[in-house]
Formats: structure tokens, C-alpha cells, sequence
């Protein structure tokens, strides 16, 4: 009799078969549509476990999940480990040899900052604003490190919504740049930027860390591990540093990272309207990020003669490499021979370095 | 209100100064000696 009802069959609710069904319908886009999928099947399946009923595993000091969440999320660690892989795997030639371009990342943070705004106005406090906007910024780790210190109860609905509207970039993008753009800027050929040395890379993440910490404090653990990253890939003397960074490194704690974020969505704390709001106004964000850098190229284009494709604006989002994937397909619709990837990489690596500077200044002005 | 408001301007204003330093880091690390390859200085 002890044995049945310790059987968590008989505690299944409603409510909880609702998220059992939003955590396969995460894992079936994972699987048959491969949106995100390195964080998306995680993510599915610690949002069922989560809602397991008396499994206990996301239990303060006792569940199996909650030490990943605990020591991985709250304690802020593997966020900034996600960072080190990714310093490992980017290349800032792109942005080092147009130079100009990195504003156009900057352009992109305005989605953020509009939508903070906007948040706090329907109701949303101070802190959970600043995480709802972040989500324009269309990065997935940076949403969490400044969810986990701001707004933790709000950080799985942010964290999906965050990977979903990076999964659909080339959905959600290509018509607000068709609508903001005219045939004739699509077509503008962008002048080749000059050549980068191996010095200026390795110079690069050096100076760039201690500037960026230097202005913004509360960026540091995001912005080091990023650029010590990617000072081990430019430096080429530590392969196997680089390889780990890259590869198992970045694959481990990408585990660790989903199934956690997962667990955090209990249905008591995920199935309120908040969220539904927090879904719309991350759209938002986006959208809105989306039409800053496009706006901002626009603008450039009118004190420059060297042109810049507004297209590239777009990829401002810090969505890697999907935005600039997105801005050489929407570019190729209009000239088949305009080769746009490597000039939207610059803007597109300059949208991470711009999310990160926008979520330390929330955290310096909020925390 | 006048937090957010100050958030808002500050985060704005914050995000373009950190870009435009960065910005001028990039321009001075391109005039380093030797920042340049050998055919590019040729060009």
C-alpha cells in the first residue's frame, strides 16, 4: 500500500501533463526540424523531468538537477564556460578588417533596451524587465547568466524563447529587412576590407577584454572567457586547449546548461500569463534588434560613400552564424553575385560582444 | 520610473560608448607596427 501511493501516477495533474506536452513538442522541433537542437532536446527533456511528479529532482539540496542548476546556473558558471568554447570557435577577422561595422552590433541592442522599457510599462518589475529584454539581443547564454542574477523564476520561459526565436531566425528576420529596405540597397556591393594579421588577432581579445571590463565590470565573466577563448585559438600554440574549449568542453556543460534550464520550468512556475507575455514581448525584442542594425546601416550609408548593405544590419542580432546566414540569402534573392556572409560576420560577432556590454549594464544599474 | 528611464538612456548611451572605444581600439590596433601584412602596406 506504501509502494502505491509513493507512486507519482497518482499525483499527476492537468497542469502537469500540459508541460509533459510542451517538452515533446521542444523535442519533436529538436528532432524533425532540427530548430536548435543542441539545446532545445535538453531542454525538452528536463521540462519533463521537472514535471514528474515526487521525483524530486529539482528538490533545493537534494535533487540530482538542482546541484547542475545550483552550482552550474545560480553560481554562474557555465554560461561563461558556453562563452570560452565560443571565443574558441569565432573568428574577429571579419570585424578587424571593417572596422566600422561593430556599431552595427550596437545598433542591434536597441530591441533590448525599448522592450525593458515597454515591460516595465505593462507591469513587470525593474529586474524581470531587464531580463525580457535581453532576449533581443538573441543570445541564449547571456539571457541566462543575467536571468539567474536578475529574474531566476523567469529564467526557463526566457531561455526558450531566447533558443526558439534564434531557431527561427530565417523566419522571422528576411521580412523585416525586405520591409525596411528598397531593391536598390539589397543590391549594394560592399568593398572588400583589407587583410588581417595574425598579430592584430592575437592583440585583439587582449586589449578588447581589458577595455570592455575596464568600462563595463559586470561583464567580466562573460567577456573574459570569450576572449580568452578566442585567445587560444588565435595564439596557435595551445591546440589542445583550443580543441577541448571548442569541442567537449562546449558539449559537456551544453548538457548540463539544457537540462537544467528545463527544470526550472515547473508547471507552478511556468504556466502563468507571464509567460505568454514574456513569449510576445521576446518577439519583440527581436524583431525590434532586427530593425535597429538595418536602420543604423542606413544611417551610416548617409555620412559614408563606401556603402554598406543594410542587409548586414540585420545580422547585428547575436544569433552566430544564422543572422549573417540570413543576410546572404535575403542579399542573393536581390543579386545573385553579392556575396554578403563575410562582411555580416563582423556586425555578427559585434551583436555577442554588444548583448554582453547591454547585460552588464543592467547588471551594474540593477543588481 | 526615473530608475528605468535612467536604465534605459545609461543602457543605450553605454552600449554605443563601449562599441565606439572599441571601435577606436580596432583603428589603433590596424596602426600597429607590423599590424599590417606586407602586401596589404604595398597596396
Amino acid at each position: 500500500m506504501e509502494f502505491i501511493e509513493g507512486m507519482g501516477l497518482l499525483s499527476v495533474t492537468p497542469d502537469l501533463v500540459l508541460m509533459w506536452g510542451i517538452g515533446l513538442a521542444l523535442i519533436y522541433l529538436a528532432v524533425t526540424r532540427q530548430y536548435e537542437p543542441l539545446l532545445l532536446l535538453p531542454i525538452g527533456f528536463g521540462i519533463l523531468l521537472a514535471n514528474l511528479p515526487l521525483a524530486l529532482l529539482m528538490a533545493p539540496e537534494e535533487g540530482l538537477i538542482w546541484h547542475f542548476y545550483h552550482y552550474g546556473i545560480e553560481w554562474g558558471i557555465i554560461p561563461p564556460l558556453i562563452f570560452l568554447g565560443i571565443g574558441a570557435l569565432t573568428d574577429f577577422g571579419p570585424l578587424l578588417s571593417q572596422p566600422r561595422l561593430i556599431f552595427l552590433g550596437a545598433g542591434a541592442q536597441v530591441g533590448v533596451y525599448v522592450t525593458f522599457f515597454i515591460a516595465y510599462g505593462i507591469g513587470f518589475s525593474v529586474e524581470e524587465a531587464a531580463t525580457i529584454g535581453i532576449i533581443g539581443g538573441a543570445d541564449g547564454p547571456t539571457t541566462i547568466f543575467l536571468a539567474a542574477k536578475l529574474a531566476p523564476h523567469l529564467l526557463g520561459a526566457c531561455a526558450v524563447a531566447a533558443y526558439s526565436y534564434m531557431a527561427l531566425v530565417p523566419i522571422i528576420q528576411p521580412p523585416i529587412m525586405r520591409l525596411l529596405t528598397t531593391e536598390t540597397e539589397r543590391k549594394i556591393k560592399m568593398q572588400k576590407g583589407r587583410k588581417v594579421s595574425a598579430r592584430e588577432k592575437i592583440f585583439f581579445p587582449i586589449i578588447a577584454a581589458m577595455v570592455i571590463i575596464l568600462i563595463v565590470p559586470a561583464s567580466a565573466p562573460l567577456m573574459a572567457m570569450f576572449m580568452l577563448g578566442n585567445l587560444f585559438r588565435e595564439s596557435g600554440v595551445v591546440d589542445r586547449l583550443t580543441d577541448t574549449a571548442q569541442n567537449s568542453l562546449l558539449n559537456i556543460v551544453t548538457i548540463f546548461l539544457g537540462v537544467s534550464v528545463g527544470a526550472t520550468m515547473s508547471a507552478d512556475s511556468f504556466l502563468r500569463k507571464d509567460a505568454i507575455f514574456i513569449f510576445f514581448l521576446g518577439l519583440f525584442a527581436f524583431m525590434l534588434s532586427t530593425a535597429g542594425g538595418v536602420l543604423l546601416a542606413k544611417l551610416m550609408n548617409a555620412f559614408t560613400s563606401n556603402k554598406i548593405n543594410p542587409l548586414v544590419g540585420a545580422a547585428g542580432v547575436s544569433a552566430v552564424p544564422m543572422a549573417a546566414r540570413v543576410a546572404q540569402k535575403v542579399g542573393a534573392q536581390a543579386d545573385k553575385k553579392n556575396y554578403l556572409l563575410m562582411f555580416a560576420m563582423g556586425p555578427n560577432i559585434a551583436g555577442v560582444i554588444g548583448t554582453v556590454i547591454a547585460a552588464g549594464i543592467f547588471l551594474t544599474m540593477l543588481k | 520610473m526615473a530608475q528605468v528611464l535612467d536604465v534605459f538612456l545609461n543602457g543605450i548611451a553605454g552600449v554605443f560608448a563601449g562599441m565606439g572605444v572599441l571601435y577606436l581600439t580596432l583603428k589603433l590596433l590596424a596602426m600597429l607596427p607590423g599590424g599590417r601584412r606586407k602586401e596589404d602596406q604595398q597596396q
